[in-house]
């Protein structure tokens, strides 16, 4: 400290010094920091965007669904009413009387009401397809002299055999009282599915369809056989949900690509016996990382799958420092104004683990990719909150590495790509690939770096994926 | 000082109101210069490192606590900026490593520094760079030598020796001019 009268002297002539900055100096200080707020405003913004973004998409898919849905029960329920309303048939009022042959012929479907009913007694596929088919082929022609009484007797049974195919007035029914040969089926069955106006679903409303019934054992069964699950098990419009864990490597990469270490610099130091020496900065290994966490998903489509999380990440590196002082220095750019117990950038031989402790919200969608096997292609962005981190931070003016968690940019933005593959009913193993496009360092002189972070993982459907 | 209230302007500029940021800044911009242009050859230099050292301020005016003077603390971020600007800046860096070739004798004289403070900042600004700073940081700014070592990467020892030297050869510039400006005033009268 100044002791003397001189530097007394020098000290209270130099406290009044001062100088006029030329008007440059504010401008360019007045843009550096509206450019700094411009750069928080549009990640503020950009954020806001995105959430708001996901949650419009995924509102307006569970409107869209629900509406669907309510359109389809109301469209069910206004034709059990008109079912329900319909005058009891009477073979009379079913059927034209058979005039002739002639007759027969030119009408061999009779239309009752909106629907054509036709009835088929041979099967009661025919039945559950929706529309039962009564043809009158050659055999037809052959049982000319068959009563009317008889024709609407079939019709009257066919129509009580089966209340469910009742709400299908959409459907025509074809009375045949012969017994069809199988080609004849097939050509029903065509017949059938092109006059089928229902939807699919509709069809799924009607219960204890022999048909359908078949086509689902013979599903499953063929499934089983193969060893993969059913497509509709995949495709269940519900929101599951589970646990998450993933496990891997992360490291700090300069750019994008794989590097397995940060790029090192070289500082000049001042040394006390004249001359100079150089300090190296430590390059960033790799090291470990994980991430725990919740996530509901729900199908889109047959492809598609829709991924919602929030999870818990932990992320390492590590750097050679040189050896901790446990003392204490003024430094203004800190956030403390001074940093206490800091390493030295020289003689770096000991290994220092930098640690990140991140909340992670995270939505994307996964693509099936084959139409045969269950492999899943996910992508993702997440926005991640650095909540904390000892980090070292390397000062160039002191040359020492020192805790400053103010260095770091909070806010992170994560993309993410890799494989997703179903395992059993309950879990699906995952390899990804991760990639921070912030940079990590909030310091502008720090050439930016960004985090990679790659591995395994598992997904445990606490609801089970059917 | 202007009559301001300034935790009011401290408060202020962390809303980002531009006239406060604006009426800190000439608050202390002229002060900080002078500080900056000590431990710079160049005034564009000084104003560089002004620029940098204010934008600092402003990105970490949220840290102050109102523990101490705001000067003090703007004044300090000013010298760490300056520091780390020479030791950056290959045209210092030449003369930052503290060569012992040019010896200076060590004098305990005292003189009267009668000079204008604009001289004498110019003649602090005529040492080698090594002189320079640890004078600034010694003299002026009330560092420990062990503080200067540690902020400078030397020894203390070092920078005692450095001082002396620096201390040395001020004082022998100031007799100097002091003697030519009396001479001047002598012809002058």
């Amino acid at each position: 400290m100044p002791e003397n009268k001189f530097e007394k002297q020098v000290q209270r002539k130099m406290e009044e010094f001062g100088l006029n900055p030329s008007s440059r100096v504010w401008d360019e200080v007045e843009e550096r920091i509206n450019k700094k707020r411009r750069k928080r405003k549009i990640a503020f913004w950009l954020l806001l965007f995105l959430l708001i973004s996901l949650s419009s998409i995924t509102t307006g898919i569970l409107i869209l669904k629900d509406k669907k849905k309510s359109n389809e029960q109301s469209y069910l329920k206004n034709k059990k009413q008109e079912l329900s309303d319909f005058p009891v048939m009477k073979p009379a009022e079913t059927t034209k009387p058979v005039d002739g042959n002639q007759n027969t012929k030119s009408t061999p479907e009779k239309i009752i009401g909106k629907s054509q009913i036709k009835s088929n007694n041979h099967n009661s596929i025919a039945l559950t397809q929706s529309t039962i088919v009564n043809r009158k082929g050659d055999e037809k022609d052959n049982k000319k002299t068959e009563t009317a009484k008889e024709e609407d007797k079939s019709v009257i049974s066919e129509w009580q055999v089966s209340d469910n195919v009742k709400q299908i007035v959409d459907s025509t029914f074809v009375v045949n009282n012969s017994q069809p040969d199988k080609s004849d089926t097939l050509d029903e069955k065509e017949k059938i599915n092109s006059e089928t106006s229902i939807s699919s679903e509709i069809k799924n409303e009607v219960e204890q369809k022999p048909v359908l019934q078949e086509k689902k054992d013979s599903a499953n069964t063929s499934n089983q056989a193969t060893g993969k699950q059913p497509v509709s098990s995949l495709h269940t419009k519900k929101w599951k949900f589970g646990l998450t864990i993933e496990g891997g490597i992360a490291e700090v990469a300069k750019g994008i690509g794989f590097v397995s270490s940060y790029p090192a610099s070289v500082y000049q130091a001042p040394s006390s016996g004249g001359g100079s020496s150089t300090i190296s900065l430590s390059p960033v290994y790799a090291s470990g990382a994980f991430t725990a966490g919740v996530f509901v998903q729900r199908s889109l489509s047959k492809k598609l799958l829709l991924d919602m999380g929030l999870s818990y990440s932990f992320l390492s590196t590590k750097r050679k420092v040189g050896n901790k002082i446990d003392s204490t220095i003024s430094n203004p750019n800190t956030s403390q104004g001074s940093i206490t117990n800091f390493y030295l950038g020289a003689n770096a031989d000991n290994a220092y683990t930098n640690h990140y402790h991140f909340l992670n919200i995270s939505g994307g969608i996964e693509w099936r990719i084959f139409k045969k096997n269950f492999v899943f292609w996910k992508n993702e962005f997440s926005y991640c909150r650095l909540l904390s981190s000892d980090e070292l931070y390397f000062d160039s003016g002191y040359l020492i590495y020192y805790r400053d968690f103010s260095q770091l940019n909070k806010n992170h933005f994560f993309l993410s790509t890799g494989l997703s593959i179903p395992a059993g009913n309950r879990f699906d193993l995952e390899a990804f690939l991760k990639y921070d496009l912030t940079p990590t360092s909030a310091n502008k002189n720090i050439p930016p770096a960004h985090f990679t972070y790659y591995g395994i993982g598992i997904k445990y459907f606490l609801s089970g994926k059917k | 000082m202007v009559n301001i209230n300034e935790y009011q302007l401290v408060k202020d500029c962390l809303k980002q109101k531009p006239k406060a940021q604006r009426q800190l800044y000439e608050l202390y911009a002229q002060n900080m210069l002078g500080v900056c242009y000590r431990y710079t050859k160049s005034t564009n230099d000084a104003e560089d490192i002004l620029q940098d050292g204010f934008v600092k301020v402003f990105s970490r005016l949220k840290q102050y606590k109102h523990e101490g003077e705001l000067g003090a603390w703007i004044r300090r971020i000013m010298v760490n900026t300056a520091i780390n600007f020479l030791k950056r800046n290959r045209k210092y860096q030449d003369e930052m490593f503290f060569t012992e070739q040019t010896l200076h004798p060590v004098t305990d004289d005292d003189p009267a520094v009668i000079l204008q403070t604009k001289q004498l900042a110019d003649l602090i600004r005529q040492l080698p760079q090594g002189y320079q700073v640890v004078f600034n940081l010694f003299a002026i700014e009330g560092y420990s030598h062990v503080e200067i070592g540690q902020v400078l990467g030397i020894s203390d020892s070092t920078s005692r020796s450095q001082y002396a030297r620096a201390r040395a050869l001020l004082i022998r510039w100031i007799n100097e001019t002091s003697a030519k400006q009396k001479n001047e005033n002598y012809a002058g009268k």
